[in-house]
């Protein structure tokens, strides 16, 4: 263990968790004192561990981050041009700390709520659905970040679906950072009850923020039929650190559908860990990351069948130029019980500049016997007869080449449901793989 | 059509390039005026595609020697867009698959590119939309074209339509064909030379690059070159090529070679 990640962690500590005193948070405010008790045991993370072997968080250590200030101005018309159309709610947090006045909860149906903790606190179903599943997932992919995140949430943001029967509703969750080098730890809970239909994008930028880490823990159970569309869109500013943690449980013939796209900060991690808890299920995951400059993108997801008959796809594409280090761990795992599962797994690498470096790993752990399962990893360069035959329609170099990238990316921004983030994304795709 | 003191499009001399060491093209003499039609035949590896690439501009080609001129510019040091804009086009002999990028998005974007370089006026894609209609139809094309990816999964045929449409929208001064009639059934084929044909006129010049005489039966040539190691072994009208198909390549390289000896 080194000093550094001890004494980083030791730092943050000295945060606090939730403050509210109610009765009804006891066994929340236990949990967070747990997982404090945890991290004085297993600090945070360095490269000398398996699981971070090519991250080195060296960098984020040496900074000495602060809580960030209760109240942070932030320009509400600037806020709005982040709003997506398709979102019938949009829910705003500034620096952690949700914001009534930036968010517009008025058109969300009664069917599905999204509350804070206190209020769903409140709600008796709701405060022992939330603590049954708090930290449910659990296995493979949980790091001491994880559980510095439950020491030291402020809030939860609970969307609950029980909408079944109805059309399907488009809820962004944006994530606002405005400090210089604090840290804020977010955490999500959806809740889709049997047969619900939800799709929540999950956004995280910067406003005037610099240096600071935002350290999010996303947690989703869906339960039997019901179905999931999750965009996680981390659009930090490029002197930012973010750590994610995305905890996924599939119930009986759920679908669950995610495209995690990563175009921001200075050094990201994302733990996507999807678990198909009952038989069938249908699990699509599909990534993009930009690595431009010198920032460090890493992806580790795991994709786990446990029981019979579960069906995943995943599709993950990276761009990496300029001296960026883009990271991608798949692992598949499928256990004994998990016969008939169909899982694929793609995962294609385009290096844009020498200096640029990719680390792929595909990891595949089949104990199963009747199962299918494929996989395929590949780093390649432009293509160069590609990039001729469109200069010789005219089309410079520069032009030529964002084309070919963005040609690149498209396979995983094309069917995105949320069709005003394909143009948003493409704008990061521009701006950042410019030569 | 040859016209009395038509001005030179492309001249060529002394041309020698190589790839990866191996030389290609040597001493490779060609003046092409503007109304005429040149084809450019040979057998396999004799150079012919080589010299298509050189002019447009590929970057694997090192140029070791001659010029290269069009309309009285040194190409040597511009690269294949900036060659494009001046209006040298070239049409793949295997146009590439480009997944992603839509077909008319491309088209719009190549046509305004060039219009801009020109001096021209951009369209916008409702502008354009009416545009490429007459074109498309002059290839027998239909719009669902636009909608998919360039190229992808495209016929024979219809890749080779497709590289007709884009010189028809590109306007070029000189439109090099790089076995534009391969893989063409004989229906497309006629598509194809009909484009061509009417695309053509006194102001531009169009040089065909086939293996065989059968285009040469629809897109009539004014003059025939025949090249051998690199360079231009004999030129001829268009009656040489109705020679070439009965008698084949063998005489002309035989001639060749005890002229040289």
């Amino acid at each position: 263990m080194s000093d550094r990640a001890v004494e980083f962690t030791a730092s943050l500590l000295e945060g606090e968790g939730v403050t509210l005193d109610s009765p009804k948070g006891k066994w929340l405010r236990q949990r967070q004192l747990e997982a404090r008790v945890a991290l004085k045991e297993q600090a945070l993370p360095t490269s000398e561990e398996e699981e971070w072997r090519f991250t080195d968080l060296t960098s984020l250590y040496k900074n000495t981050l602060s809580s960030p200030d209760d109240r942070a101005a932030v320009d509400a018309s600037v806020v709005k041009t982040f709003l997506i159309p398709e979102a019938s709610s949009a829910i705003v947090l500034v620096d952690g700390v949700y914001s009534p006045e930036l968010s517009r909860t008025n058109a969300v149906k009664t069917k599905i709520r999204v509350t804070d903790l206190k209020s769903a606190l409140g709600d008796e179903r709701l405060r022992e659905r939330l603590e049954r599943q708090l930290n449910n997932v659990g296995g493979d992919g949980v790091s001491a970040f994880c559980e510095m995140n439950t020491a030291l949430f402020k809030d939860i943001v609970v969307v609950h679906a029980d909408n079944r029967g109805v059309d399907m509703e488009t809820i962004h969750i944006l994530n606002i950072s405005t400090g210089k080098h604090t840290f804020n730890h977010p955490r999500l809970m959806l809740l889709a009850e049997k047969q619900a239909k939800i799709c929540i994008l999950e956004d995280y930028l910067g406003l005037g923020g610099f240096g600071y880490m935002t350290n999010a823990v996303s947690e989703l159970s869906i339960s039997a039929g019901a179905e999931v569309i999750h965009v996680k869109l981390q659009r930090d500013d490029d002197s930012a650190f973010h750590i994610a943690h995305t905890h996924v449980g599939v119930d009986n013939g759920a679908v669950y559908r995610n495209w995690s796209v990563s175009v921001g900060g200075a050094v990201s991690r994302h733990n996507l860990v999807t678990r198909q808890r009952e038989e069938g299920g249908h699990i699509e995951i599909k990534g993009l990351a930009l690595g431009h400059d010198k920032r460090i993108v890493d992806t580790h997801s795991c994709i786990e069948h446990t029981k019979p008959h579960g069906q995943s796809i995943q599709v993950h594409k990276t761009i990496a130029g300029g001296r960026s280090k883009i990271v991608f761990n798949g692992k598949v795992k499928v256990h004994q019980d998990a016969q008939q599962t169909n899982s694929s797994q793609q995962n294609r690498n385009l290096l844009l500049s020498a200096r640029a470096s990719v680390d792929a790993k595909p990891e595949l752990e089949i104990f199963a016997d009747d199962v299918k399962c494929a996989h395929g990893a590949t780093v390649g360069q432009v293509n160069d007869d590609e990039l001729f035959y469109l200069k010789t329609r005219g089309l410079d170099d520069g032009v030529a080449r964002n084309l070919l990238n963005y040609a690149f990316a498209k396979e995983v921004i094309d069917d995105l449901p949320i069709k005003s983030l394909a143009g948003v994304i493409e704008s990061y795709i521009k701006q950042q793989t410019r030569v | 059509m040859i016209i009395n003191n038509a001005k030179t499009i492309l001249s060529v001399q002394e041309l020698n390039a190589s790839i990866d060491d191996t030389q290609i093209l040597n001493g490779f003499d060609i003046t092409v005026k503007a109304g005429e039609i040149h084809a450019i035949m040979g057998p396999n590896g004799s150079g012919k595609s080589t010299f298509s690439k050189v002019v447009a501009g590929h970057p694997s080609y090192t140029v070791g020697g001659g010029t290269l001129e069009f309309q009285g510019k040194n190409l040597m040091d511009l690269e294949p867009d900036e060659r494009a804009k001046l209006g040298i086009f070239l049409g793949f002999q295997y146009p590439v698959e480009v997944p992603g990028v839509t077909n008319g998005a491309f088209l719009r974007l190549a046509y305004n590119t060039v219009q801009i370089a020109r001096g021209g006026e951009e369209l916008d894609p409702l502008e354009f939309d009416d545009y490429i209609q007459s074109k498309l139809k002059l290839l027998d094309m239909d719009a669902e074209f636009l909608e998919r990816s360039l190229n992808e999964g495209f016929s024979g045929g219809e890749k080779k339509r497709n590289e007709i449409l884009q010189m028809a929208i590109l306007e070029p001064k000189l439109a090099i064909l790089d076995e534009t009639d391969s893989g063409l059934d004989i229906d497309a084929l006629r598509v194809v030379a009909n484009g061509v044909n009417t695309l053509h006129g006194d102001n531009d010049a169009v040089v065909l690059v086939t293996h065989y005489q059968r285009l040469l039966n629809y897109i009539e040539p004014d003059f025939i070159h025949v090249v051998d190691g690199g360079r231009i072994i004999k030129t001829g009208d268009k009656s040489l090529a109705h020679e070439l198909e009965s008698r084949g390549y063998e005489w002309i390289l035989d001639e060749n070679k005890s002229s040289v000896s």
